[in-house]
């Protein structure tokens, strides 16, 4: 299986290039971007187009948010099998013409939501889906990190980005929400600001969310860039599981090391030792070109996602509740 | 609920972070009513946001508190999972009774013990209380915000 990488913009690229690398039949002909030394060791190919000529049989798509559509419509019209950074867009037109786009030429598009794969989610969704809690009585959802400008400037950038902390966390709350209830999202209420503020950001940094689901259930999202440069990890993911018949606690970067070392960029940091859900997205994407199937992750999930963040400033602006999918509002 | 447990964090909430200026609020109850379950995010006056969750519907004995206080120049996290400086490790014997635990602490002096000695010196000195009857009553007008909030669907004002 031959892979490339379309932009090196977003942090997990590098990530990424290191799950392919364990995967023996998976081949990473290279990364297209502007600046060839970010790719380190990659093959690099000055234009998309160039990359996109090399007979790829999959692109994962990393560039910044608002320029997903582009590529993945270029990846698309060269038969790639294509895996997409999230949010998959800035806005649902966009992201409706990238489904076009790959319907069109038959290729499958995977959203790129690896929590889905980390252990701690699939045993706290076996437990939810076998009924271990009875009738749920409410869900907390939090996704915290530090701000991600320190790394890639473009996170704080609202054309770029499509907004900032609501954006960037809260699509990865709301996938395993969907994905561990079964169930959708109808209704949004936020409230964001920027109290946080680095320098140079133009978006929110913190946002605090309740959302009901379509059978009644309620759910909170805290989806703030509040964790500081100085924290002993990125952030963290975490989800409470409050029910009739019992509870859950699930934080799933817990099993950590903690390493003092001179000289570390944090200083003391936590070591993760759980399985990396990132490598085990990545062998599902692999996967899926290998058996040509629909990988298990889809448009539609990451679609259903960004409606629910675009919904979160809507209810902002509005100060009230917003339903999804409503006909009488466009958020594109 | 909403009176009677999270009134204290309402109260915890607005001692750190001021007046509150609205709240949206949603509550689960089970079919029996026994178990409640309520969540509210409230939007404090500075502009500071707040997500307070609180219930009667852990198993009988569970009783867990927290909290995660991040400002522009650092942070605070803290919950009662921590471990306390004693840990007892001892056989099960019969079924335990269904009384609420709280967590054994390093902290020598009982916050019930302080609070009755603060306010029989208060008394006693003619000194005013720390806890101030305009507190309590914010707290209270926060908590029934939350229970406006909840059957209007609405944010409430305060």
């Amino acid at each position: 299986m031959r892979i490339g990488i379309l932009g090196f913009d977003h942090l997990h690229a590098e990530i990424y290039r290191e799950n392919l690398r364990n995967i023996p039949d998976a081949e990473v002909v290279g990364f297209s971007h502007e600046k060839p030394e970010e790719g380190a060791g990659l093959n690099w190919y000055r234009r998309h187009s160039e990359l996109l000529a090399a007979n790829l049989n999959g692109a994962i798509i990393c560039c910044e948010t608002d320029r997903h559509r582009e590529l993945v419509e270029a990846a698309a019209d060269a038969g790639c099998q294509i895996l997409c950074e999230k949010p998959i867009e800035t806005n649902l037109a966009d992201a409706k013409g990238m489904l076009d786009a790959c319907t069109k030429q038959g290729v499958h598009f995977m959203t790129a939501f690896p929590m889905r794969f980390a252990s701690s989610v699939t045993s706290l969704r076996a437990m939810v889906q076998r009924g271990d809690f009875g009738k749920i009585m409410g869900i907390n959802g939090v996704n915290h990190s530090e701000i991600p400008t320190g790394h890639r400037k473009w996170f704080g950038d609202r054309t770029l980005a499509g907004g900032g902390a609501v954006m960037d966390h809260t699509v990865h709350l709301v996938d395993l929400f969907r994905w561990i209830f079964d169930v959708e999202i109808s209704e949004v209420y936020a409230e964001v600001n920027s109290l946080l503020v680095a320098p140079q950001v133009n978006v929110e940094t913190a946002g605090l969310m309740l959302l009901t689901f379509a059978d009644g259930l309620h759910a909170s999202i805290d989806c703030s860039w509040s964790r500081p440069t100085f924290y002993p990890r990125w952030g963290h993911l975490k989800m409470e599981v409050v029910g009739e018949k019992g509870a859950a606690v699930m934080d799933s970067f817990a099993e950590h090391l903690t390493l003092y070392s001179r000289g570390a960029p944090r200083n003391p940091s936590w070591v993760g030792f759980s399985s990396d859900p990132n490598q085990a997205m990545i062998e599902e994407f692999v996967a899926s070109i290998r058996e040509n199937r629909e990988p298990e992750v889809t448009w539609q999930d990451g679609y259903k996602a960004l409606e629910v963040a675009l919904a979160a400033y809507e209810s902002e602006k509005l100060r009230r509740p917003v339903r999804i999918g409503s006909n009488d509002r466009q958020w594109s | 609920m909403i009176v009677d447990l999270m009134v204290h964090d309402f109260d915890f909430a607005r001692w750190l972070g001021g007046e509150v200026q609205r709240i949206f609020a949603r509550r689960s109850r089970n079919d029996q009513g026994m178990a409640e379950y309520a969540q509210a995010i409230l939007r404090f006056k500075s502009g500071a946001i707040g997500l307070i969750e609180g219930g009667w519907a852990y198993p009988a004995g569970v009783f867990r508190t927290g909290f995660d206080l991040s400002g522009s120049d650092g942070l605070i996290e803290w919950n009662s999972d921590q471990p306390g400086p004693v840990h007892v490790l001892r056989a099960s014997e019969a079924e335990d009774t269904g009384a609420v635990g709280l967590p054994i602490s390093g902290i020598t002096e009982d916050p019930y013990t302080i609070e009755i000695c603060h306010a029989y010196d208060a008394i006693r000195t003619e000194n005013p209380f720390d806890v101030t009857a305009q507190d309590a009553l914010q707290s209270l007008r926060i908590a029934l915000a939350a229970r406006e909030s909840i059957n209007t669907n609405q944010p409430a004002i305060l």
